[in-house]
């Protein structure tokens, strides 16, 4: 039962992948197991870049080009929203400055077994990034951190204020 | 009549010659047959009708078991490595799909390089984002840090208080 409602779910989002992948419209990017296994693939983007990317088994980008206002964007941004709203998806991150927005979502579909959608949304240009991989909560949240310190910020303000309260 | 003893004797001796035994089956097979003859004439006809005879069988079921046996393994093995040899030409000359490409334009590229530099790009790029968003919050973190001293003070002052408390029982 578990595994069919895993499998329905990984559908509906492959399915908007699926859909608009091979638009001219759109810029796609498939990166597989083989390259996850490349050492220097992600650059210092990654913390601890072996045990990460070991663990991530594909990586999906999706990118359109085009004005916030164009129907073709609400088309799009609708969609996303459905698959969000229908796949068990939960909200990791928001964030919205200088007409700039980072959403990202995680789910676990089994044992381990976790999609993590990022959802960017900049001047002209909505991209979407779904990570799939046998991560943890506290393995995708570290996903990013070398660089921005992003989520380590983030998870030092939340250590912080437990220990206040 | 002597001539056809002589001929039976050499016959029953094993001595005749073909045409001799040709001599022999011919009169046996006519009517006029000697009374004394007559009870060599079932042999003769015994071979009359053998030489009639014909097999039916194939020849391929008169084939010893082995030898038959011995032919299907090799055809099966030859069989086998025709199939294996064609699938892998087939192997060879089908297009090999990565699962690393990029569709740009509807364009599809194989180029694992170039996924490598957008993924990263992309990558980069939420990072960024993600980290000029969280600033405030770096800034809220060190705050609080400063502030530590002065919820150490703090506990010094509950602490004073607490001996003076239990100077003021005694």
């Amino acid at each position: 039962m578990l595994f069919i409602v895993a499998a329905t779910q990984a559908q509906t989002l492959q399915s908007f992948f699926d859909k608009y992948s091979n638009d001219e419209r759109f810029e796609y990017v498939s990166v597989g197991k083989g390259m996850m296994n490349m050492a220097n693939a992600f650059g210092g983007n990654i913390k601890n870049n072996d045990k990460m990317t070991s663990k991530m088994k594909s990586i999906k980008i999706l990118t359109l080009k085009a004005e916030s206002t164009s129907p073709l964007m609400k088309s799009v941004v609708n969609d996303i929203d459905q698959v969000v709203a229908k796949g068990n998806f939960e909200s990791a991150v928001e964030s919205r400055e200088k007409g700039e927005m980072v959403h990202i979502y995680y789910r676990f579909s089994g044992k381990d077994d976790a999609d993590m959608l990022i959802m960017t949304k900049e001047r002209g240009e909505f991209s979407l990034i779904w990570i799939n991989g046998k991560m943890t909560k506290e393995e995708m949240m570290h996903t990013f951190s070398n660089n921005g310190k992003a989520f380590d910020q983030m998870n030092n303000f939340n250590n912080e204020e437990s220990k206040v309260s | 009549m002597e001539m056809m003893n002589e001929l039976l004797e050499k016959y029953f001796r094993g001595e005749t010659t073909l045409q001799d035994e040709k001599e022999l089956k011919q009169y046996f097979s006519t009517g006029n047959v000697s009374s004394e003859h007559e009870i060599y004439r079932a042999l003769f006809d015994v071979f009359r009708q053998e030489l009639s005879e014909t097999n039916v069988r194939p020849v391929s079921v008169a084939l010893p078991d082995q030898k038959r046996i011995k032919r299907t393994w090799i055809q099966t093995f030859a069989f086998t490595g025709i199939a294996a040899t064609l699938i892998l030409l087939l192997w060879i000359q089908l297009p090999q799909y990565s699962d690393n490409y990029a569709v740009i334009g509807g364009t599809r590229i194989n180029n694992a390089e170039y996924v490598q530099r957008y993924t990263e790009k992309k990558l980069t790029r939420v990072n960024h984002m993600l980290a000029r968003s969280m600033k405030p919050m770096q800034s809220f973190s060190k705050v609080r840090k400063n502030m530590q001293p002065l919820q150490n003070l703090s506990d010094v002052r509950t602490k004073m208080d607490e001996i003076q408390n239990k100077l003021q029982f005694k």
